[in-house]
């Protein structure tokens, strides 16, 4: 049997899914946007609260720390998605 | 992207066009607009106008999103890389990012008007004293 799909107008997702495997694509990606969103809002809360701070500037030097934190997180989500493919 | 069973198929769609041009438009590009409001002062000696700068970085900011979003959801549905013509389904995304491209040369040309004024009216504008800038205040 053969499925086929089209196009249409508005659509913000893939297409409908004539096989298990995409089926189980689309779960990964769907699972791994549920965490994106969760780490977008946080950034951008960081983010814009920072502008509204003020002297956001004084602390913009000489953060060991935080920089290694914000390197090797951000690798192990990497790694977080890149291996169930 | 990162991993390899998504990426067989969004590859060669618009959502590889939107990732690069998230990545050179809001990195880039940005860092291009940051540098020159950042350094014409030094530059020239005179500030630029502060209230058209930020029209300009809102709209900006606005334009390229309604550009650049909607690619998206046309690679994610499929729709592929250069291929000139696309089937009707994909036209109302489409239509929308071109919307919002007469609105980035919108804001492009409010740019062009900051930058021949600020060359223009040197009388106008306020002068930089130099040796009171400190960032670490």
């Amino acid at each position: 049997m053969i499925f086929l799909d089209y196009p249409l107008n508005w659509s913000y997702n893939f297409q409908d899914p004539g096989n298990n495997i995409l089926y189980g694509i689309i779960e990964l990606h769907d699972s791994i946007i549920y965490y994106l969103i969760i780490i977008a809002t946080v950034v951008f809360w960081i983010f814009i609260s920072s502008l509204y701070q003020g002297d956001h500037l004084k602390y913009l030097q000489h953060g060991d720390t935080i920089e290694l934190i914000w390197t090797i997180i951000p690798a192990i989500i990497l790694w977080a998605i890149g291996i169930p493919s | 992207m990162a991993n390899a069973s998504i990426d067989i198929s969004i590859h060669d769609t618009y959502y590889i066009v939107a990732h690069f041009h998230y990545v050179l438009s809001l990195g880039a590009v940005y860092a291009l607009f940051g540098g020159f409001y950042y350094w014409i002062g030094k530059l020239i000696g005179y500030n630029y106008i502060n209230f058209l700068t930020f029209i300009h970085f809102i709209i900006f900011t606005i334009a390229i999103n309604i550009v650049f979003f909607p690619m998206h959801a046309l690679g994610i549905s499929g729709m592929p890389r250069r291929i000139p013509d696309y089937p009707d389904g994909y036209l109302g995304w489409n239509s929308i990012m071109s919307y919002g491209s007469i609105l980035t040369l919108f804001s492009i040309i409010i740019f062009l008007f900051i930058l021949t004024y600020i060359f223009n009216n040197f009388n106008k504008l306020k002068l930089i004293h130099m040796n009171i800038i400190n960032y670490n205040n």
